[in-house]
């Protein structure tokens, strides 16, 4: 039984779930078990939900007395760790909600458990998502499967990691300037992150609440489209969350791309790419061209600003949504005996570097006196951008470009120097500034055998066409 | 805008939080050289105009009513006893002010 388990898809899964070649509780055992052999290595899991294999058996029972079989029905999933799970620690990778268990469910997790998923466990992130390699979690560093000296990326490192090790089916990410497809990249799987509003950000850790989204991470360019078929929706609890009806993906994404325009701006290849991504990504441009896409090159300097608004509007709504986190009401605290001291050594001790350097960031550029130069004029610029990108959808499907500079760096390469760490996000934050959908697939390896990814913009609300294009890339290459 | 060192024990105060005196070194060091980055930004002048309502996702404001839901017993025991201190069906605090003061 075991060979015909390995890697299996979403899609393979509901085959043998749906054919009963294998029970719910059979896979489950199956990831199980697997973790508890290999995970030791990766440290890509935090938490465990111990009542997996219960739950398995339940669906199990429910699915044989029933025709159909839904399409994430008994098929186990990983959940990041910044996501809110009732009954099941979630951490955030962060020592100030050390044994925090939620009373209560995020929308992502109650829309997976309404279909039946079966959750592994939770998976390890930088701290509060903050972070490119996932050296910031205080639950140890992630190995990145590919090469164990090397970093998973971040902040979705564990997610992605546990995907590319097959330790589960697959996984659930958060990407607030890259963070499930950075690591995606790294790691050799697919990432997306959806537009703003297409996912209920209700029980998301919030970082940047005006770019967080949850999205899939996975084997394939199908399952991310059936993935984000069972998350998308509006949500009465998150206000941000669109009305916008969600087209079936899986059926948009298998349309014919010939006549498609793509465009690729100039500054995606500046002089930080590596050389080898360059020329993989250009490599799928000719394939792309050979399928009858129209591909352009587009000057966008605009573009050039991305990194410096993201570390500008982020690091701002970092520090207003981390004020929460103040040892009273839930998470760790610090004994002290004043109130005001409670607040300072509860959030001095138990948030890491990276998070007090972006409070300190944040708090800086809203405070009086640099409001206007700093966080004000990041916003004008923001809006500068989305003006720059709507009249482009005007004329192209998706922006197409490498989704990193370089392929996966080592443990404790870039700890040293946060700037240089942030550089890493530079193509992927733009789909956070603007709102658009973004998506991560490998396309090959580099002459060390790391993987290099590529990525497909879109107009706002535009997965399917973004999906379309990867899915016919990831189909070329096979 | 030059930042100075002094600068981040102010900044710590705002956002209450404890910053070690033996890290405020390095601490500056990196947050100068952020600040310098994201400080490209603050010299862009000329930049072109934009109709107020091309945002092309929209950012309104989503306003209702405040809604009384009753809690059930299950759950208002797992938010009290989520808290690290409490006193009988209470969270407790630490004093506001110093004794006597």
């Amino acid at each position: 039984m075991e060979n015909n388990l390995k890697n299996l898809t979403i899609v393979k899964a509901r085959e043998l779930l749906a054919s009963h070649k294998i029970t719910a509780a059979e896979l489950t055992q199956y990831y199980l078990h697997e973790i508890n052999n290999r995970d030791k290595d990766l440290n890509s899991y935090i938490s465990y939900n111990e009542n997996a294999l219960d739950e398995a058996r339940i669906v199990d029972d429910k699915m044989a007395s029933s025709d159909s079989v839904d399409f994430l029905e008994g098929i186990p999933v990983a959940i990041k760790d910044v996501i809110i799970t009732r009954g099941i620690q979630t951490t955030a990778g962060s020592q100030i909600l050390l044994n925090y268990i939620p009373p209560y469910n995020s929308t992502v997790m109650q829309k997976l458990r309404n279909k039946g998923a079966i959750v592994l466990g939770k998976t390890n992130c930088d701290e509060f998502a903050m972070g490119s390699s996932n050296e910031n979690s205080s639950y140890g560093l992630v190995h990145n499967p590919h090469d164990l000296e090397r970093v998973p990326g971040g902040s979705s490192g564990g997610s992605a990691a546990a995907v590319a090790a097959d330790l589960c089916v697959y996984a659930i990410g958060t990407d607030t300037g890259g963070s499930i497809r950075q690591p995606a990249s790294f790691c050799g799987v697919v990432g997306l992150k959806p537009t703003y509003g297409r996912v209920s950000r209700y029980g998301l850790i919030a970082m940047a609440s005006s770019f967080d989204q949850a999205g899939p991470i996975t084997k394939t360019v199908e399952d991310s489209a059936i993935v984000l078929q069972a998350l998308a929706g509006e949500d009465n609890k998150d206000s941000t969350s669109s009305s916008n009806i969600v087209p079936n993906y899986v059926l948009e994404m298998k349309k014919d791309i010939t006549g498609m325009k793509v465009a690729i701006p100039k500054q995606f290849f500046n002089e930080g790419l590596s050389s080898e991504v360059g020329d993989r990504i250009k490599e799928q441009i000719e394939i792309l061209r050979k399928q009858g896409v129209t591909v352009d090159e587009v000057d966008l300097p605009i573009l050039d600003q991305a990194l410096a608004i993201y570390y500008i509007i982020m690091p701002a709504e970092v520090s207003a949504n981390l004020a929460k986190f103040d040892g009273i009401r839930f998470g760790n605290t610090a004994p002290a005996e004043e109130l005001w001291d409670v607040y300072k050594q509860t959030r001095g001790r138990n948030f890491g570097e990276e998070v007090k350097r972006r409070i300190l960031i944040g708090t800086y550029v809203l405070s009086a006196g640099y409001y206007d130069a700093y966080y004000k004029k990041a916003l004008k610029v923001q809006k500068v951008m989305k003006y720059e990108l709507s009249k482009l959808w005007q004329n192209y499907d998706a922006i197409l470009g490498p989704t990193t500079p370089t392929t996966a760096f080592k443990i404790g390469e870039l700890t040293i120097d946060p700037l240089t760490m942030y550089l890493s996000d530079i193509y992927t934050v733009v789909a956070n500034i603007v709102g658009s959908p973004a998506i991560s697939i490998p396309i090959g390896k580099d002459s060390k055998g790391l993987p290099i990814g590529l990525q497909l913009m879109g107009d706002a609300f535009a997965e399917s066409k973004i999906l379309q294009l990867a899915w016919h890339i990831e189909n070329f290459r096979n | 805008m030059e930042f100075k060192k002094e600068q981040i024990e102010y900044l710590a105060e705002l956002s209450k939080l404890h910053v070690d005196t033996d890290k405020v070194e390095e601490l500056h060091k990196q947050l100068k050289s952020i600040l310098e980055y994201i400080g490209q930004l603050t010299a862009l002048d000329d930049l072109p105009a934009t109709a107020k309502f091309d945002d092309p996702v929209k950012t309104v404001n989503v306003w209702r009513d405040d809604i009384i839901k009753p809690l059930s017993e299950e759950d208002r025991r797992a938010i009290l006893d989520s808290a690290p201190d409490k006193q009988e069906d209470l969270i407790r605090t630490k004093p506001v002010f110093k004794n006597g003061k």
